[in-house]
């Protein structure tokens, strides 16, 4: 916080400017003192600031962009535009950024300024689009991929391969993080455990995954598994599976159009950037895609 | 380094429990909360209209708040304070003009700014078949890596990956646990690329060090203040911090240590042991260490040891039990040795083995929890 308000309006115009030197001038006069504070209140006014409550804190003041920061538009202070200014970047990518605002308002215009940025100066962008103005950045940048969620053609039982082609986690690893993926889905206090890390064990120990004997199950497979586990009695135990099975089908649903389960080249994708369209996508199976994205991210790029 | 771009950010990261869907505060959450921490050179930009709706977590994590003009009073309270604006300063929010922001970026740390962003266009609208077609090309040079005959009826069926003979060391020892000792991977020659990838990724965080004290090829710290205590009291030396526990790998090398100790004084034989994972995202269906002595008998140790709790605790105490009776082991194993953290958790996994029990004999099954293990008197547990 500023000492007092001529501190604010000396940075604010800086220390040589007339005004601030009259202010100081008055503050010193006896016979002036008293119009200090409407000499404030008026310098305010006049350059946009809004005296409010004593005090001129208003906008900051910002230094000047530099080499390699991601450009955002210029400082405005009352009606002037002063300088330019932008995220940091110091040979990082920025830190993570929220935009918000009304819609059509411009949020994606500026998300779309800032990955411009990224893809010009060589920065993998991955752009989960709901909105079709993010294929006019291919106009720009012709290299970048447009895609949609079937395009990724990941199976969702598949274990992701680092480059060489080794896994990059084990197959019970990948149960664990499928678990996650589905969350709560697989949670029921009914059943000790939970009903899909045991279908998926289950599956994987038929289909000898775990003695490498065998090839890994399908989503198909999954659901028949889930379908015919036999869990006793009780009605929240059935509601859980009936989720669950629900949610299978949404994702086989999903997923159609696909006559392979095995990905694609985590590696060779996600070295272009991509503009992957999901404005067809529901809720739920966003989410979820967005949160497979997120474990295989973090998974296959060790 | 990447970059993320995501839309109506609340629909990922939604705050209302009540609607918020299962899948909610899944993966996506801890990948924007670890995101820098971790992988360090990934930066998620979202995008959004409701952000009162956002998990608050959300804000929190986030360098830089960027505001256009807002209608709803909850939001503009929320990014109001988010954005560090004095309340009286908040209304600004919602008489923002076009192209007019505030916005609270991390490198001017003293005050919120008052932007007007650039104004961008693009030379031409792109449709969708156009950009599919101008895509087309890529997607096609990137094949799927196997493709599957349909099979039931249209059910899709996995060819499961790279063909065995060419999983290299994972196929391995997911064939044949023992495989991922050292003297076997050497004398296979699988130890360099599986040693090397592990190696080089512990070592990348500062958590490698070789201790020939404790028997384990490579030794992984992972201190936290709770593990560092032990892994001190215990004569351990602990690397840099790291998350996670090392309260694991201390139970593990201390139980080598006390039985190859007991082995030298008592039987006048050493055992070999091998740390047959170093790492638990390349560990596998495998015990955390297996033992081997001059007359061949062998035995194989795990350590159930881990902060989960609950429905979680159970499942993974359950794979613990797999990994332990799994069917590599039954015809081989002269004893299944498991060191539980609590006794709590050394009665679930004498369920969960007793459920899973592949062809062990009961009687080499011998659990116990932690404080047992560090006092036991290995005589009784080997009586010939």
């Amino acid at each position: 916080m500023y000492p007092d308000k001529s501190f604010m309006l000396a940075e604010l115009l800086g220390e040589n400017s007339p005004e601030v030197k009259a202010i100081e001038w008055a503050k010193h006069d006896p016979k002036m003192r008293g119009c200090v504070d409407a000499l404030l209140a008026g310098l305010a006014r006049q350059r946009g600031i809004n005296p409010d409550k004593g005090r001129l804190p208003a906008f900051g003041f910002a230094d000047d962009l530099q080499t390699g920061d991601y450009r955002l538009g210029r400082l405005k202070v009352g009606d002037m535009l002063c300088q330019v200014v932008g995220l940091a970047d110091k040979g990082q990518p920025p830190g993570h950024t929220l935009i918000v605002g009304r819609s059509k308002i411009g949020k994606t215009r500026l998300a779309q300024y800032i990955a411009a940025q990224a893809i010009a100066r060589g920065v993998k962008v991955l752009v989960l689009a709901k909105d079709r103005e993010w294929r006019d950045i291919l106009s720009v940048f012709p290299d970048v991929l447009y895609m949609e969620p079937v395009d990724i053609g990941f199976g969702v039982l598949e274990v992701p391969c680092i480059p060489d082609g080794r896994p990059a986690m084990s197959p019970l690893e990948w149960v664990l993080v499928l678990k996650v993926v589905f969350r709560a889905s697989v949670y029921t206090r009914d059943v000790s455990g939970n009903l899909l890390g045991k279908g998926i064990i289950g599956l994987y120990e038929e289909n000898g995954v775990f003695d490498g004997s065998g090839n890994w199950p399908c989503l198909s497979d999954l659901r028949r598994r889930i379908a015919s586990m036999s869990l006793g009695s009780g009605k929240r135990l059935g509601e859980a599976r009936d989720t669950l099975l629900d949610r299978l089908d949404m994702l086989i649903q999903f997923l159609s159009g696909l006559d392979v389960v095995k990905s694609r080249d985590v590696h060779k994708l996600f070295s272009h950037s991509i503009v992957l369209d999901v404005s067809n996508l529901d809720e739920i199976p966003y989410v979820f895609l967005f949160n497979f994205l997120a474990v295989l991210l973090r998974n296959a790029f060790p | 380094m990447r970059m993320i771009f995501i839309e109506e950010a609340n629909q990922t990261f939604a705050d209302d429990k009540a609607n918020r869907y299962d899948l909610g505060d899944g993966p996506g959450l801890g990948f924007l909360r670890s995101a820098r921490k971790i992988d360090g050179d990934t930066s998620v930009i979202m995008t959004d209209q409701v952000p009162s709706e956002l998990h608050r977590s959300v804000i929190a994590n986030c360098e830089n708040v960027i505001c256009f003009a807002l209608v709803d009073s909850k939001d503009v309270r929320e990014v109001g304070s988010a954005a560090g604006l004095e309340r009286y300063l908040q209304r600004e929010l919602v008489e923002l003009g076009p192209r007019e922001v505030i916005a609270r970026l991390g490198r001017y740390k003293r005050r919120a700014l008052k932007i007007q962003v650039d104004e961008i266009t693009f030379p031409q609208p792109i449709s969708r078949e156009e950009a599919r077609r101008r895509s087309q090309g890529v997607l096609d040079g990137i094949p799927y890596v196997k493709r599957a005959p349909k099979k039931d009826g249209g059910a899709r069926v996995s060819e499961g990956g790279l063909p065995p003979e060419e999983r290299g060391w994972f196929a391995a020892f997911v064939r044949e646990p023992w495989l991922l000792t050292s003297d076997r991977m050497k004398a296979s020659g699988l130890d360099r690329d599986a040693h090397d990838h592990i190696r080089a990724k512990f070592e990348a965080r500062g958590c490698v060090a070789f201790d020939s004290k404790v028997g384990a090829k490579y030794k992984i710290y992972r201190p936290t203040p709770r593990g560092l205590k032990l892994g001190h009291s215990l004569g351990l030396a602990a690397g840099s911090p790291h998350k996670g526990s090392v309260a694991h790998e201390c139970i593990v090398a201390y139980t080598q240590r006390s039985l190859d100790e007991y082995f030298r004084q008592k039987r006048g034989d050493a055992v070999s042991f091998a740390r047959t994972g170093v790492s638990s995202s390349m560990n596998g269906v495998q015990p955390d260490s297996v033992g081997v002595r001059p007359a061949g008998s062998r035995f194989v140790l795990q350590a159930c040891c881990h902060n989960a709790a609950g429905y979680e605790a159970d499942a993974l105490l359950k794979l613990h039990a797999l990994t332990l009776v799994g069917p590599g082991h039954a015809d081989a194993v002269e004893l299944v040795l498991a060191v539980a953290r609590n006794k709590t958790h050394r009665k679930a996994i004498e369920k969960a083995i007793k459920e899973r029990n592949n062809g062990i004999v009961p009687d080499n099954v011998v659990v116990m929890d932690f404080d047992t293990a560090l006092k036991a008197d290995w005589g009784e547990v080997f009586a010939d």
